[in-house]
């Protein structure tokens, strides 16, 4: 298992997509940096690089770094695990 | 997967990223654990991190156990989540918002709960305003549910309607309607500013009196802070009284440490 803790500025952010080969469109969302699509966070939203706070293996799960966009992902992925 | 860390960090070290990036493995006979702390500052060259980033992704993919990023914030929340999560508090009234409450609102009760936990241990005051200010950006639902947990209303109002719109009147449609317009209306509290009027206070405080009293409830909160704001709270109560637009049965004052002031109306319908 690795556990990366990164950086809220854009740097380590940046830093952290590129290693999933995701970077960012004109508008500061998230995208894949061959299709150009937009990912979409485990709610299904589009997601920008401030907003930008955790990423899961398993299809590359995103969340916001939002309390509410957390509970539920702790709910769904890591109550368990904890 | 472990096998490629001394090179990754020999590599680190070339380029002089080493301030940047640590990487320390935490292994033990059921898990293989590699912590990577990651703290890019602007203006770091570009080409020192794409070659650190093309052996890191090798790590990466090598990683059967999977991996998990987050932002030092998201941490923070995510402990804040976990301790909360597994702790005794507020057990009940976990389980009925995990079961009774409307799915979208879920989430956002959970997070209200922690943020009123919070509140109560006087914790980390930032994370406190952070948690506030994520449940208010996010949309005027969660502002209201923040508002409506810390004041009680769960406890007071939402799970004894619950216990007998569902439980007794087995009527979960009422229960969702009745839910909803407390969420949204907030039907309960009148919040005093500097910028409201007497008559725009005496309208709401009556509006609200006959909402709640449609569905048995006899008490609306008046909450204002601030000595002009508790004075025009007291100045409306009475203008409220003497217009008899409804029968006050009591006024009762609960003033708070921070100027808060919140009067409680008790009334019957006229």
């Amino acid at each position: 298992m690795i556990n990366i803790k990164f950086g809220s500025n854009k740097e380590s952010k940046s830093f952290v997509l590129s290693l999933f080969d995701k970077t960012i469109d004109n508008e500061g969302y998230i995208i894949e940096q061959k299709s150009k699509k937009r990912v979409l966070s485990a709610d299904g939203q589009e997601i920008t690089l401030e907003e930008f706070g955790v990423i899961k293996n398993g299809s590359e799960i995103f969340a916001k770094d939002d309390i509410a966009a957390l509970v539920r992902f702790y709910e769904r992925y890591l109550s368990d695990a904890k | 997967m472990l096998d490629l860390l001394p090179g990754l960090k020999t590599i680190i070290e070339k380029v002089g990223l080493s301030d940047s990036l640590n990487l320390f493995s935490n292994n033990t006979q059921k898990n293989n654990i590699l912590n990577v702390n990651i703290n890019i500052q602007p203006g770091t060259d570009p080409k020192a991190l794409a070659e650190v980033a093309v052996e890191m992704k090798k790590l990466i993919r090598g990683s059967e156990d999977g991996f998990l990023g987050v932002t030092d914030k998201s941490e923070t929340t995510l402990e804040l989540i976990d301790g909360y999560e597994k702790s005794d508090v507020d057990v009940e009234q976990r389980k009925f918002v995990m079961s009774c409450i409307p799915q979208r609102d879920r989430s956002l009760w959970m997070s209200a709960l922690i943020l009123r936990r919070q509140f109560k241990l006087m914790g980390n005051k930032e994370e406190v305003w952070r948690i506030k200010g994520d449940m208010s950006r996010s949309s005027s639902r969660g502002k209201n549910i923040a508002n409506l947990c810390t004041a009680g209303y769960l406890e007071s109002h939402i799970i004894p309607l619950y216990e007998h719109v569902v439980n007794e009147k087995h009527d979960e449609q009422q229960f969702i309607d009745i839910y909803s317009m407390i969420v949204s209306d907030f039907p309960f509290a009148v919040f005093v500013s500097q910028l409201r009027s007497d008559t725009e206070i005496n309208a709401e405080i009556v509006e609200k009196i006959e909402t709640v009293g449609q569905y048995g409830w006899k008490m609306v909160k008046v909450h204002g802070i601030g000595e002009e704001n508790v004075k025009k709270i007291q100045r409306v109560v009475l203008q409220v009284q003497d217009e008899k637009k409804a029968e006050i049965i009591s006024t009762d004052v609960d003033s708070h440490r921070s100027g808060g002031q919140i009067i409680a109306v008790t009334f019957n319908l006229k």
